[in-house]
């Protein structure tokens, strides 16, 4: 049995027996990670006030190499995103970059920059003021980026034009867009010339300027419409992302 | 099989499944039915059997009650100024031992959880809008304080808010015979955000 340190996030928690939690983690060096909290919900426990959803912890826990369970030994808070707690908008769109990784991601293998994407959205999420759902775009697309699943923004999938004001038709099997031209007899969904412009924005955008973006109801329908049908399509077993279904229906 | 009896493992079967109950328990218990008299294990089978037929949901706070409404709703001593709103029954007991509360109570039976896909039209808040009408001067808003239970309490807050009444939150903080080194440092903030003014003695 080893005895491990590293930081991570708190995906989700589940109750167990009276008193315990199980922990499902996403760790900075051993990837996903699911641990038992003996004694956690005890308001006498060591582990109380870090083990909350979304919170940044660093933890020491004994790594059974046969065992998909771990055992948590101890955990201290980095950061609790403290105004995310009682504020709806930013716990779902928090728990919404947490369902995706946790849907997204299968092993434990460690990978540090999306580890550091998660935190970094989390964190802005809890400081940022602004158009605060443009900072789970600016996951989504940077997310997709390191999956290796990046889709073709810029450029026509049939004939390589590149695409500009005139906006393109999405093709989410395919992984991009087709130009008007291609797109009238190829089909996909309609994405507007302003649209894209704000997919290239996210690209090359720092995280926390991103909540200043004012996309129109219509550019906002079509960027959730496309990492919707991207995300179904290219990533198994997930139908949708509950977090963010809640998120619509309290938001808009 | 482990057990001299079908019966037997059966039995240790069902009352593992309980909370609190492992294995090991759950022999000793069906092991003492066994060596039990027949009356005590009829009374316990007619218990177990009210507690489904005869324990049902009041209609107009979701408490479990044997009549409807409950108690605590049909109660004309109780403070009806005043509704606590709690995510279980079973915080109600809690509360009632306090002995520091004298109001009504509406259960919403669970709090708002995104990654579980469970939003408002899953809990009772329609029925809490519906209750709070203009007799009702406060409406305390008792989830727990944990993410969900925060995100929960904010947004009834947010919906209430259309109403004239007041809305409070149960305090956060350091707990009673606790000490300040020992707590974690969202308690701290949260206890000297609440701090209270000290009443001259």
């Amino acid at each position: 049995m080893a005895i491990l340190k590293t930081e991570a996030i708190i995906l989700k928690t589940y109750k167990l027996s009276e008193t315990s939690l199980i922990l499902l983690l996403y760790t900075r060096d051993h990837g996903k990670l699911k641990v038992v909290a003996k004694g956690a919900r005890d308001p006498k426990s060591k582990f109380k006030g870090c083990m909350e959803l979304l919170s940044h912890v660093h933890i020491i826990y004994y790594e059974k190499k046969n065992r998909d369970l771990q055992l948590l030994s101890q955990a201290s808070l980095i950061s609790a995103q403290k105004n995310m707690i009682g504020d709806v908008e930013r716990t779902t769109l928090g728990l919404a970059a947490a369902e995706l990784l946790n849907k997204a991601v299968a092993g434990e293998e460690a990978f540090a920059k999306l580890f550091d994407l998660l935190g970094a959205t989390l964190e802005t999420l809890n400081t940022t003021r602004g158009f605060l759902e443009a900072v789970l775009w600016y996951f989504e697309s940077h997310f997709i980026d390191l999956m290796g699943y990046k889709p073709t923004w810029d450029t026509c999938l049939s004939c390589g034009q590149s695409l500009g004001v005139d906006g393109g038709y999405f093709q989410a099997q395919s992984g991009g867009l087709l130009c008007s031209r291609c797109g009238s007899t190829g089909g996909g969904l309609v994405i507007q010339g302003e649209t894209l412009e704000i997919l290239y924005y996210l690209q090359r955008a720092l995280l926390p300027e991103t909540a200043q973006l004012h996309p129109t109801p219509g550019q906002k329908a079509e960027i959730r419409k496309m990492f919707d049908l991207y995300f179904r399509a290219h990533i198994e077993h997930l139908n949708r992302l509950n977090a963010l279904d809640i998120y619509y229906r309290m938001h808009d | 099989m482990k057990y001299a009896s079908h019966a037997l493992e059966k039995l240790v079967e069902v009352f593992s499944r309980l909370p609190g109950i492992g294995e090991k328990s759950a022999q000793r218990i069906a092991l003492y039915l066994l060596e039990s008299g027949r009356t005590d294990v009829e009374n316990l089978v007619h218990a177990l059997t009210d507690l489904h037929e005869k324990v049902g949901h009041c209609s107009i706070c979701h408490n479990f009650t044997e009549e409807d409404p409950c108690d605590f709703c049909r109660d004309m001593r109780r403070n009806r100024n005043c509704i606590c709103v709690v995510e279980e029954p079973k915080d109600i007991l809690t509360i009632e031992r306090s002995g520091a509360y004298h109001g009504l109570y509406h259960v919403l039976g669970g709090v708002l959880s995104p990654l579980d896909g469970i939003g408002e039209g899953n809990l009772h808040i329609q029925s809490l809008l519906e209750r709070v009408d203009e007799t009702v001067q406060e409406v305390i808003l008792a989830t727990n304080p944990t993410m969900e239970g925060e995100m929960t309490a904010a947004h009834l807050s947010q919906l209430l808010h259309a109403k004239s009444v007041r809305i409070t939150r149960i305090a956060r903080g350091i707990p009673f015979g606790g000490s300040l080194e020992f707590n974690d440092m969202v308690t701290v903030a949260k206890a000297l955000e609440g701090r209270m003014e000290m009443q001259k003695s």
